[in-house]
């Protein structure tokens, strides 16, 4: 798993690429927990070179989430296609997150 | 084991996931499993495997023997442990509505597995063994 940061205006676009599971997810949450200490709220999450994401990647995406959101920061996500769509559908992950089509449509929501 | 079939033995410990995804990658290759198949197999499996080294074996260390191979046209894995006797189907079903807030991680793994295998999925103890096998529509049914 790689994770690339991107400051773009109104938020911090994470590029996640490769694979969420049970090894790589808690890099994911380490990752988070050092944004988040370095002050950063708003996030938009590209999901669109991610190949692959099990529970534990689901898991890992779920508690940063909610730390995001008790600092009343936002998280966005984008491009969620392919084989993760296919996962957040089977787990009821759609309906929670906010998704859009592309970084810009979700960087767009975030500036209001 | 089943015979015929192409088998690995690993440690039961998340570090060796890579090792039983290359394994299982490369059987549903061989098996003719298009690429939105194969991601079922590997979700399958490391949920399978992650259980097993988190449940079978919480309390002491051993390995898990994996079989691969085509029956019947269908991709079938089977995951056998020494551990204490865990058998995920008696799991609870997740409830998968509840917003962010309110949702609570764990037991999406097994749920994963019954809906990728689209039920085809048991579960036995025997021999002080738990053995899972699970089996996907996959291949080209010549087998």
């Amino acid at each position: 798993m790689i994770i690339q940061t991107m400051k773009e205006g109104a938020g911090l676009v994470v590029t996640v690429s490769g694979r969420m599971d049970a090894v790589t997810a808690p890099e994911y949450e380490q990752k988070f927990e050092e944004m988040l200490s370095n002050g950063e709220t708003d996030f938009v999450i590209d999901f669109e070179k991610l190949e692959y994401i099990s529970s534990a990647g689901l898991r890992a995406l779920l508690s940063t989430s909610k730390k995001i959101r008790n600092k009343n920061g936002k998280i966005h996500l984008a491009n969620v296609c392919g084989n993760v769509r296919e996962v957040f559908d089977i787990s009821g992950f759609t309906g929670i997150f906010q998704v859009h089509g592309s970084v810009a449509e979700a960087l767009a929501v975030i500036a209001g | 084991m089943i015979s015929g079939f192409s088998d690995i033995r690993i440690p039961a410990e998340p570090e060796n996931l890579a090792r039983l995804t290359a394994f299982l990658g490369a059987c549903a290759d061989a098996s003719g499993c298009d690429a939105s198949l194969k991601n079922n197999v590997l979700l399958s499996a490391e949920e399978a495997f992650i259980n097993i080294c988190s449940y079978a074996y919480s309390a002491e260390r051993g390995d898990v023997s994996v079989s691969c191979g085509l029956r019947d046209g269908q991709l079938v894995v089977e995951m056998t442990d020494e551990g204490v006797p865990f058998d995920p189907l008696s799991a609870p079903v997740p409830d998968i509505s509840p917003g962010l807030d309110e949702r609570t991680p764990g037991g999406l793994g097994i749920h994963f597995i019954k809906k990728l295998t689209e039920g085809c999925i048991s579960y036995r103890r025997e021999n002080r063994r738990n053995i899972l096998r699970f089996c996907f529509r996959c291949g080209s049914g010549e087998n």
